[in-house]
């Protein structure tokens, strides 16, 4: 026997210490020995888990701080401040800081250059190199780590003033070039990020006049095919962490709102794991723009909820708070916001110690440094697209490259050739790293040791003629004095293209003025008018401004010049009126007269003839044209693809005097050139090229480097092919032109992907890995290349997709890029290229099965050197469409925080391969936590807070074979519970409970201990001061103010009575006794006018005695007459004063759908009225309609049961048989019960016909007498 | 300039709990949530009923996490309080924004020129909220206005000097 219980300790112990040793090998167990490492900064943990936990310790007030852009510094938490506004577009958005040993950092090519390289692994380097500098700076703590860069929107049209900061027009390649960038800033590290991209605007926001009130109207194949496209690709290709969310709005709501857009399918289509951040006031624009609501509260509301985690601006900052006391958002919303942002900043490594994140050791000589430079070279000389090289006339000579050693003397000539354009969102890099053409060639010249002289001259102005004045007033003063002022947007015609705004400002302007525009006021008086006064603001340089009568061209009576030239005040795109006055010619005007404000163009200068005559002294003359910050930006559209200023005149002047003239174009996108493309034999483009342009351009003019980029956009012969920039639909028709080389069949300048070289390439041997496909397959489409020329150089192999069987009607773009290769070849050699196309991404949008598909049949891919220069094609036969597969799951449960105790439930959205969601009851879903102590999910997906900690849940979804996942994170916070309570050392606890009765005799009251269930939860106790008398215990979280309270209800035995006279138990709340009188043993009550409810606090005679513990209330109610309406009503009451009571009333009827009709002639049927108002507000109301119950004689039972908190309510209508009417959950203190009889108060609705078709017209009210015959309550 | 109301009704008053800071109160300025103000240590103070006061001492609740300021003024806007300053040991422009006052974050003083990115340079003397525009005007040496909307990338700076 002894032996046998000593075999089984031994068995007893052995499995104790195996289960201890299987603990100890848990991640969680080495979590749970590190008890003083708070979670968020425990690197055990993951990020999103760290953020959860970081989150929940944030009061209200730092919460609101940290949802702007400028996150508040936590210095409680160890929280840094944090700006989460960065730019990186073509490098960092800044300058030198001495002070910290940082140089200017380097300014890379602008992306309209690098998307013509068509080199996304040169995109990758130069994002890398910007991230390395991007944490040399971090380093200092200066700048942040989150970069609001790249811009992929695909360029729709290119007047679009911020077309310069895109890749291009085709959205494959916008994505392609956008992946490199994303990939290079991140960085290569599986853990940390080495920079945070955001990609933006998101999306079809590309006409900037009316960014902020303007909305694409657009179909859902234009959207998912062409606006969506890079988005996707970023987000599903390269796990895209952060978007931006444009001002405009798409189909009429503001994007910034939409939780369409944002939630359902950026996160929850293409899974988007990261953080959304708007424009800078996009959120405000959503009120102050778009009027899609109200009030900035309401602006806060819809921000959130769409998903927007982080406002540039101060809306989120200074309205959430109060948006959440309104009620419109919950905490949940504002913790789901900072949990994304935290997360983020953690994936940076900011919480971590600094030997954990591989990209801490960059130190301030990164920026800038001999690397960065010499790859802002290479960028740049990878970037310029030849567009004509022909041989110079008289000559068997091409133009290019230029044989230095054949030639005496070479002319610069032009706005750029002394100039360094870096384009928009430029940091400020070290002047000596900014080289122009000039210093370039010059440079290159003596490092060859040649002699060759170079002459450089301006000779013309850069000067835009659009957008040349905002307008915001104009006023006449007459002979007399008197003035009179005029809203110039009140204009009651003018010229097309003319429109209103802000922008960012706030006053209202005319806008988008070009050469010639007008705008007209009828009835303007200018009889005796000496002096016109016009409120204008210059953008950049300004216009002249004629006053006609009698039409546009009309008499002139005044003329206003509003230019820069002439020392007028330049405002900018932002700028407000600033007034300009000039006298009036009086034409002897006695009638009120309709004003033109004509808007004109400065003239342009003429050509210096010394300029021209440099050109033809020279061998070669170089023209240097372009554009510039004034031709288009932020705010502001070209009207005109025309070069700005007299550029067009100084090019067929200059080819005019030198045969051998090349032109060197470096513009935000494509400009208008047949009226000079045909002058000269030499024409090279560049994007705005960086800091190195001049050395590179040089190195290229003279043949180091033979240029290999290709256009990435279509050049278009006239803006007049272009549809209204308003019109962001694609596909042409009823007299407008398609868009972009998917849809556009006119004749062009230059056709997209168009490049040729110094040398020539020949393609053959055209081959495709299969001839039938379906979308499953990948293949590869392979071509041999030959450099057949004399120099080696780089060709860019283009793959473009057709769909010729595709039916007519679905208009089917006329071909579209699916592929692409940038190789070098040298002279004589052949190289075998092979672009490998995944069928997956061949698909189109069906509108009607909301999903991808597949057209079925041919597909022609043609290959070639530009989408027009096709060699060869290759065919394809698809059949099928995609196999669906898993994609995207996403799950939460719509809270982040949990108390102990508390429930969620788990929701799921599923997503497939072809951006169509499935019913999860087709799928299966299992649930699990990795730390079920903390919080256990159910297989329902029900979830369950336990102990305090974090867990993360995961849902697992099967779905025809295919596996996805989805997970969140969730923190419990301590339960606001008590782990003792007690009256005069003796327990009361019960779990659960939330009011305890204790009944004694009247005097002082016990004396309440109790201790709450977690040491950092603080406790307060109110004592109840008597008998009858409530404790009120409160447990209170002081980080985030949630608190709960627990009463002890401390009272007498209540006493019943059959009204055989007054009790003394009873007290009266506003007594008239004139109306309240114990009668033939009843209680008779003639109503009044008022009630308890909400803010009327003014019923008289409500009957009450102490009842402070759990009792069982009753009463025979009689009365003279059905309750009228609007609100008479009489019953029982559970009352702590005006604002905190449960009343039980038999009422006055209530109508709506569904209830019983009254018959003509039949009287009304009353209603049982369960109320509760906590505080003055109305917590529960439940209305039972009495129609079809036989009540006899007006007779009804009521009762009313307390038990705790909670309060029950049934009525009989004969004393035997009680009916449930509901429950009401209120915690009330010093509780009285009674009676209550009163007229009550018509509600806000009534009057207005809504209570059925019986009651056109508000009844009066007649008194009725409510008898209690008893009230017995035990 | 400040509001002087309740500066008078703290010193005129007996009554009036006056909030106990240790230097003399440069500024004070009131919104639709609290009345606050500033003192020349860099204390900040506010009340909802001008009887209870909450202070904090800018500098010392944040050291290590702002470098120290040295204020010269203070506004209210709607939903929000500003301070301004300049850095101690910089001498660069410093403006922080609070909503309820318990919590400041930074303002960027970066503004647009051309397509350029610059920081102000001036040293602010004063602000003033400027409640129609919803903005803050800082009034600067050198006869510079910078204005703060909103919009964090808003910021215009407009120079009034002699020329």
């Amino acid at each position: 026997m002894i032996m046998k219980r000593f075999l089984n300790f031994l068995l007893l112990s052995a499995a104790v210490l195996s289960l201890g040793l299987m603990m100890a090998s848990k991640p969680s167990a080495d979590r749970k020995k590190d008890t003083k490492t708070p979670i968020y900064m425990n690197t055990s943990y993951s990020f999103e888990e760290r953020a959860v936990d970081l989150v929940s310790r944030l009061t209200l007030e730092e919460k609101q701080s940290l949802l702007g852009n400028s996150m508040a510094a936590v210095p409680r938490l160890g929280v840094k401040a944090y700006n989460v506004w960065s730019e990186a577009l073509h490098g960092i958005l800044s300058g030198a800081n001495p002070s910290v040993g940082i140089q200017g950092p380097t300014s890379f090519p602008n992306s309209v250059a690098t998307g013509s390289s068509w080199d996304p692994d040169l995109l990758e380097r130069e994002a890398s190199m910007i991230g390395d500098e991007a944490r040399a700076i971090f380093q200092t703590g200066t700048k942040g780590l989150t970069f609001w860069s790249p811009v992929v929107e695909p360029v729709r049209d290119p007047r679009w003033g911020r077309t310069g900061e895109s890749f291009g027009e085709d959205p494959f390649l916008a994505a392609v070039m956008a992946g490199g960038y994303v990939r290079g800033l991140m960085g290569p590290d599986a853990k940390y990020m080495k920079a945070v991209p955001t990609a933006k605007h998101y999306f079809a926001n590309n006409s900037e006049f009316n960014r902020h009130v303007g909305s694409a109207d657009i179909d859902e194949r234009d959207m998912r095919e062409f606006y969506l496209y890079p988005y996707k690709e970023l987000i599903e290709k390269d796990n895209l962490p952060s978007i931006m969310t444009a001002y405009s709005a798409v189909n009429h709501v503001p994007v910034s709102a939409s939780v369409y857009l944002v939630d359902k399918i950026a996160r929850r289509t293409y899974g988007m794991k990261g953080y959304v951040t708007g424009d800078c006031a996009a959120i405000e624009d959503i009120y102050t723009g778009h009027y899609y609501v109200e009030t900035a509260d309401e602006a806060t509301r819809e921000g959130l909820i769409a998903g927007v985690d982080s406002d540039c601006g101060s809306i989120y900052q200074r309205y959430a708070i109060s948006a959440y006391e309104k009620g419109l958002i919950a905490m949940a919303d504002m913790d789901r916001a900072l949990v994304n942002m935290f997360t983020v900043r953690m994936r940076t490594g900011e919480f971590d110690p600094e030997p954990m994140v591989p990209y801490t050791l960059m130190t301030p000589s990164t920026v800038n440094s001999e690397r960065s430079r010499a790859l802002a070279m290479e960028v740049a000389t990878k970037t310029p697209v030849l567009l004509k090289n022909e041989v110079v006339p008289g000559t068997t000579t091409k133009a290019l490259p230029i044989d230095l050693s054949s030639i005496k003397s070479i002319a610069l000539i032009g706005p750029q050739a002394d100039k360094v354009e870096l384009g928009p969102y430029s940091g400020r890099p070290e002047e000596s790293s900014r080289i122009t053409p000039y210093q370039g060639i010059k440079q290159y010249i003596a490092d060859k040791g040649l002699d060759v002289d170079v002459t450089v001259a301006s000779g013309a102005s850069t000067k835009s003629k659009s957008n040349l004045l905002y307008i915001g007033y104009f006023e006449t003063v007459k002979a007399d004095g008197t003035t009179r002022r005029y809203d110039a947007t009140q204009y009651s015609s003018s010229s097309d293209g003319i429109t209103v705004g802000s922008g960012m400002g706030d006053e209202e302007q005319v806008r988008t003025i070009d050469d010639g525009s007008w705008t007209a006021y009828e009835n303007v008086d200018l009889v005796d008018v000496e002096q016109l006064t016009v409120g204008a603001n210059i953008p950049t340089e300004g216009g002249i401004i004629e006053a006609h009568v009698d039409g546009p061209d009309g008499n002139l009576i005044c003329t206003i010049e509003a230019t820069r030239a002439s020392g007028k005040r330049v405002g900018g795109v932002y700028g407000t009126s600033t007034p300009m006055t000039e006298k009036v010619l009086k034409l002897g005007i006695n009638e009120l007269k309709t004003l033109y404000l004509v808007y004109k163009a400065p003239e342009d200068e003429e050509i210096d003839p010394s300029i021209v005559k440099s050109a033809a002294d020279a061998d070669v003359a170089v023209v240097f044209v372009g554009t510039d910050e004034n031709t288009a930006t932020e705010e502001a559209d070209r009207l005109t693809l025309l070069l700005p200023g007299n550029q067009v005149k100084l090019i067929q002047a200059v080819a005019a005097a030198n045969k051998n003239t090349i032109v060197v174009m470096q513009t935000l996108g494509c400009v208008e050139v047949e009226n000079f493309r045909n002058l000269m034999p030499g024409i090279l483009w560049t994007g705005y090229n960086g800091q190195a342009q001049g050395e590179a351009i040089a190195k290229i003019l003279f043949g180091d480097v033979n240029p290999g980029g290709k256009l990435n956009a279509t050049w278009f012969k006239s803006v007049n092919d272009l549809p209204a920039i308003t019109d962001y639909t694609l596909r042409g028709g009823s007299g407008k032109n398609g868009r972009t080389l998917w849809y556009f069949d006119q004749p062009v300048s230059y056709e997209f992907g168009y490049g040729i070289s110094y040398t020539t390439f020949k393609y053959s041997d055209f081959s495709i890995s299969k001839s039938t496909v379906t979308p499953d397959d990948k293949i590869v489409i392979s071509v041999n290349v030959t450099n057949t020329g004399d120099y080696d150089g780089d060709e860019v192999v283009q793959v473009y997709m057709t769909t010729p069987d595709a039916p007519a009607s679905l208009q089917r773009p006329i071909k579209r890029l699916k592929g692409f290769q940038r190789v070098t070849i040298p002279v004589g050699q052949t190289k075998t290229v092979e672009i490998p196309i995944d069928c997956s991404d061949l698909w189109f949008w069906d509108m009607d099965a909301e999903k991808m598909t597949y057209d079925q049949g041919r597909y022609v891919f043609e290959i070639g050197s530009s989408s027009k220069d096709i060699r060869g094609t290759v065919t394809a036969t698809m059949r099928g469409q995609l196999t669906p597969a898993l994609k995207t799951v996403v799950a939460d449960c719509g809270l982040s925080v949990l108390r102990g105790g508390e429930t969620a439930q788990t929701a799921v959205t599923a997503c497939l391969n072809d951006d169509s969601f499935i019913n999860l009851s087709d799928a299966k879903v299992e649930y699990t936590s990795n730390n079920p102590s903390v919080v256990a999910v159910g297989k329902d997906g029900k979830l369950t807070a336990g102990r305090m900690g974090v867990a993360t849940i995961t849902a697992k979804v099967t779905y025809k074979g295919t596996v996805a996942c989805g997970s969140f994170a969730l923190k419990v916070m301590p339960e606001l519970s008590l782990s003792s309570l007690k009256v005069d050392g003796k327990s009361i606890l019960k779990a659960g409970a939330d009011q305890y009765s204790v009944v004694g005799k009247a005097g002082a009251a016990p004396v309440v201990t109790a201790t709450s269930s977690d040491p950092s939860l603080d406790l307060v106790i109110d004592q109840a001061k008597s008998v009858p008398g409530t404790a009120l215990v409160t447990v209170l979280d002081n980080v985030t103010g949630d608190k709960a309270e627990y009463a002890v209800n401390f009272g007498t035995k209540p006493v019943s009575d059959e009204f055989k006279s007054f009790g003394k138990q009873w007290t009266v709340v506003r007594p008239d006794t004139s109306a309240c009188a114990v009668d033939g043993g009843m209680l008779k009550i003639t109503t009044g006018a008022g009630d308890v409810t909400l803010a009327n606090n003014n019923a008289s005679n409500i009957v009450l005695q102490s009842a402070n513990g759990d009792w069982t209330a009753e009463t025979k109610l009689t009365t003279s007459a059905v309750p009228s309406n609007p609100a008479q009503n009489a019953g029982l009451i559970a009352y702590e004063d005006d604002d905190n009571f449960v009343k039980l009333v038999y009422g006055a009827p209530v109508f709506g759908r569904g209830m019983p009709q009254v018959q003509p002639g039949q009287t009304m049927p009353g209603s049982v009225q369960l109320v509760a108002e906590d505080n003055g507000n109305n917590k529960t109301t439940v209305n039972v309609s009495l129609a079809g119950v036989n009540l006899k004689a007006d007779t009804i039972w009521l009762r009313l049961v307390k038990q705790g908190s909670r309060y029950t309510a049934y009525y009989s209508v004969d004393g035997k048989k009680f009916t449930k009417v509901g429950q009401a959950d209120l915690l009330l203190k010093d509780i009285c019960a009674g009676v209550i009889a009163c007229d009550g108060v018509r509600p806000a609705m009534a009057g207005r016909g809504g209570f059925g078709a019986q009651q056109a017209q508000p009844q009066p009210t007649v008194p009725m007498t409510a008898c209690f015959d008893w009230f017995h309550i035990k | 300039m400040f509001n002087l109301i309740p500066i008078l009704l703290l010193m005129l008053s007996p009554f009036t709990p006056a909030p106990e800071v240790k230097g003399e109160v440069i500024g004070t300025a009131t919104n639709e949530y609290a009345t606050f103000g500033l003192t020349d240590k860099g204390e900040i103070f506010w009340s909802r009923d001008e009887k209870k006061w909450e202070v904090i001492d800018f500098n010392e609740m944040y050291r290590g996490y702002y470098a120290p300021v040295h204020f010269v003024g203070i506004a209210a806007g709607a939903g929000s309080v500003a301070v301004v300053g300049t850095y101690e040991e910089s001498g660069a422009p410093a403006m922080f924004v609070s909503q309820r006052g318990s919590v400041w974050s930074e303002r960027t003083l970066t503004y647009s020129q051309g397509e350029e990115l610059f920081e102000l340079g001036e040293a602010p003397l004063a602000i003033r909220a400027d409640l129609e525009r919803d903005e803050y005007v800082l009034t600067c040496t050198d006869g510079v206005l910078f204005f703060v909307p909103s919009c964090s990338h808003c910021n215009r700076l407009e120079y009034h000097g002699a020329d």
